[in-house]
């Protein structure tokens, strides 16, 4: 197998925020209001710590398999064919959140931009600069995700604090108005999303340099939890949370009401624009990943063929869901299971392995 | 491979030149300000303020629209909702309609009064309109304030945009536009106020159209989703002081007879604090106002330290007066502009608040008014000066 393409900790802490935030960002807001009312904030925070744990599984996972790509390690730990048996159910599980991406990414431009736009177009546009960018490899998709990381962090505070002039406290109180239960059923709508964090799988044994990984790591948790937290305060604060549950991107509509001076104003657009760079980096990074999972899997030398045949099997499973209530369905209710299975059950058993000991450790 | 890739993106370019569903400038008619009416009981009236792009840079007279040489022109449309009545409109444009540069609504009082709900779900749902537009209540038929054409500005939305500006600096009339509209109308506890737009006359000696403008005086307030009443600009006064966002407002206090200052407030701290006791609210409010001599007419005692003592004193009983008259109609049109009921709710469970049924409570809540003034300067002068 080709050797590991080295990155840095800055770079993976910001694939992990990408990766994470990105799915559930632009609607989160909404789902968590549903849940848990003004107190959806809160279940935002309390479910990141949830999901800090959850994301420490397959850190954990990840120091303690045999040395080399993550292929080569599951078959040391597990033998031939339980290596490769797990390896396709890694590299599937994290192929099937490429349909979804295309379709979240599509369906997003749609309700908040480009209403007569053929989400075909759009999704086809969308894979073939995922395709360029997963083709290149994992280092160009890390230092794309640097270079991009400015830019994407100041358009998401532009909106977070541009919504403090019409923010007012009292739609947030009481802070627990009605109850823990509620929150903890908001939390649920957070913590799964962690599992996402599995990437870390194959991350971490092609960093340079492992020291103060867990430091990093935390860091990337501490980094989602005030991006989902800090949006969804935003959303309750300045739309109340009658109306953060009646729109379908909150983001989108706290974005649309920022209006800084009289030059100011409309910064949906701009916010779309940069949202869609975190979605890419994360759809480029997801389909790199599943095709060099499978590639091993299937004895392929070149993983990128298996790119472009992953991306022609994406296409027209993106529009499975026949409307937006489908695709947030999908969303929120298979993306969350997949992400838990594959970042926290299924790295906690094979912990276990590691503890007892692998066949050829 | 590399060739492919070379090709890829130069391909990538005729995916950049254009967009199928582009929109020309001078395929766009845009909206500056816009009029909704209930004709009669299942048919609204649109009226709609369109740029004349052509005409905006001219140097004719500001306001001067009629007919197609102004900077912009009047059309109406009906329908069976607003939706209904944009489609309608477009029969008898060949330009599409463009609402993002929107400055103004004016809601009829009849829509207002019967059919708020219906235009609640199109400010939602419209993609083009910002939510900074601003909002008003036509005290009569919004078409007929649409007609005026006010001569301050070419173009009338540009006039409303700036006017509620000015007026809630100086405490006239509260701004509002359709976002806060919007959390107001779906906020439990606290009911909706809108601006109060009516047809005024620039100089009151002369007559005729050029001589009228649109101006703002007071408020519409609503109870749910339907208008109640209006409110004039001094009754408002009460909700300016407990609201804030008035820019030094001017307070009379009568120190002795014959003699007048006015005050102007520099500093406003007001406090809302519910007590609830079991079932029983009772409502605490404090306010503490702080200012400085702003104009003493009249002769009377030197201005001082007691006279400072003296007319802070007034200020207090005079702000309380206002803040006393507009609970009290606030109460009897049981409408909770002031907000009271969000700010229970705030510090309660939602059970307690459901129990609380505040619709039904709030018309007889116990509301204790407390004011304090305080005179800090004399302004730019210490004493009156006096002609010999």
């Amino acid at each position: 197998m080709k050797a590991l393409e080295k990155i840095d900790q800055g770079q993976l802490l910001l694939l992990l925020l990408f990766t994470i935030s990105s799915t559930i960002q632009l609607p989160l807001p909404r789902f968590l209001a549903l849940a848990a009312g003004r107190a959806g904030w809160i279940s935002a925070l309390v479910g990141s710590v949830f999901g800090l744990a959850i994301l420490a599984v397959p850190t954990l996972l990840a120091l303690r398999l045999p040395p080399g790509p993550l292929p080569v390690a599951l078959e040391s730990l597990l033998g031939k064919f339980w290596g490769r048996a797990v390896c396709l159910f890694f590299g599937l599980g994290i192929f099937s959140f490429v349909p979804l991406m295309l379709r979240v990414f599509g369906a997003a431009f749609i309700v908040g931009m480009m209403p007569r736009t053929p989400a075909s177009a759009l999704i086809l546009i969308f894979m073939l600069n995922v395709f360029l960018l997963s083709y290149l490899g994992l280092e160009p998709i890390a230092r794309s995700a640097q270079a991009f990381a400015i830019p994407i962090v100041l358009a998401f505070l532009v909106v977070v604090f541009g919504s403090i002039p019409p923010l007012d406290l009292l739609r947030l109180k009481p802070w627990f108005a009605d109850g823990l239960l509620q929150i903890l059923r908001g939390a649920t709508f957070v913590a799964p999303y962690f599992g996402e964090g599995a990437i870390v799988l194959y991350l971490i044994p092609a960093l340079q340099n492992k020291e103060g990984i867990w430091k990093t790591i935390s860091w990337s948790g501490v980094l989602v939890c005030l991006a989902f937290a800090s949006l969804t305060f935003a959303s309750i604060g300045t739309l109340t949370a009658t109306w953060t549950a009646s729109v379908p991107y909150p983001g989108l509509r706290l974005a649309r009401n920022v209006s800084i001076g009289r030059f100011f104003h409309r910064f949906e657009p701009l916010f779309l624009s940069m949202w869609y760079l975190s979605v890419y980096l994360k759809t480029s990074l997801l389909l790199f990943l599943a095709a060099q999972l499978l590639a091993h899997v299937f004895n392929q030398k070149n993983y990128r063929l298996l790119l472009g045949i992953l991306l022609v099997v994406a296409f027209p499973l993106a529009f499975l869901p026949k409307d937006l209530l489908e695709v947030f369905a999908l969303q929120f209710g298979f993306a969350r299971l997949m992400s838990f299975v594959i970042g926290f059950v299924l790295p906690g058993v094979l912990l276990f392995f590691t503890f007892r000991g692998g066949k050829t450790q | 491979m590399k060739k492919v890739l070379l090709l890829l993106l130069l391909v990538c370019p005729w995916l950049l030149g254009g967009c199928w569903d582009a929109q020309e400038l001078e395929n766009t008619q845009y909206i500056t300000a816009m009029g909704i009416d209930l004709e009669s009981e299942d048919k609204i009236l649109l009226s709609l303020n369109l740029v004349n792009t052509e005409q905006l840079n001219s140097t004719g007279e500001p306001g001067s629209s009629g007919g197609s040489n102004g900077a912009y022109y009047l059309a109406t449309a009906t329908g069976r909702d607003l939706y209904d009545a944009f489609r309608n409109f477009a029969k008898k444009h060949s330009r599409r309609g463009e609402l993002s540069h929107l400055q103004a609504i004016i809601i009829g009082e009849k829509f207002a009064q019967n059919c708020m709900d219906f235009c609640l779900d199109w400010l939602n749902r419209n993609r083009q309109l910002s939510s900074t537009t601003s909002v008003f209540l036509a005290g009569g038929s919004a078409y007929e304030l649409m007609r005026t054409k006010p001569p301050q500005e070419k173009l009338a939305g540009d006039y409303l945009a700036e006017l509620t500006s000015v007026g809630a600096a100086v405490a006239m009339a509260p701004k509002v536009n359709v976002q806060e509209l919007l959390v107001s109308l779906i906020t439990q506890g606290r009911d909706a106020v809108l601006p109060k737009l009516e047809r005024v006359e620039l100089d009151y000696g002369e007559r005729g159209e050029g001589n009228e403008t649109l101006g703002i005086d007071g408020m519409g307030v609503f109870r749910g989703s339907y208008f109640c009443d209006w409110l004039s600009s001094h009754q408002a006064r009460g909700y300016f002081w407990l609201k804030g966002g008035f820019r030094d407002p001017v307070v009379l206090v009568l120190p002795n007879r014959g003699r007048w200052v006015s005050v102007q407030i520099l500093d406003v701290d007001a406090k809302i604090k519910p007590r609830i006791e079991e079932k029983k609210v009772r409502i605490e409010v404090e306010v503490f106002a702080r200012g400085e001599i702003f104009e003493v007419r009249g002769a009377g005692a030197k201005i001082d330290d007691t006279f400072f003592h003296r007319v802070g004193q007034l200020l207090a009983r005079e702000i309380q007066g206002e803040i006393k008259r507009t609970i009290s109609i606030s109460q009897r049109l049981e409408s909770d502009f002031l907000g009271f009921g969000e700010i229970v709710r705030s510090g309660v469970s939602g059970k307690k608040w459901q129990a609380l049924n505040w619709r039904q409570e709030f018309p007889t809540v116990p509301i204790e008014v407390r004011v304090r003034g305080q005179i800090r300067r004399s302004g730019v002068a210490l004493d009156q000066i006096k002609a010999w």
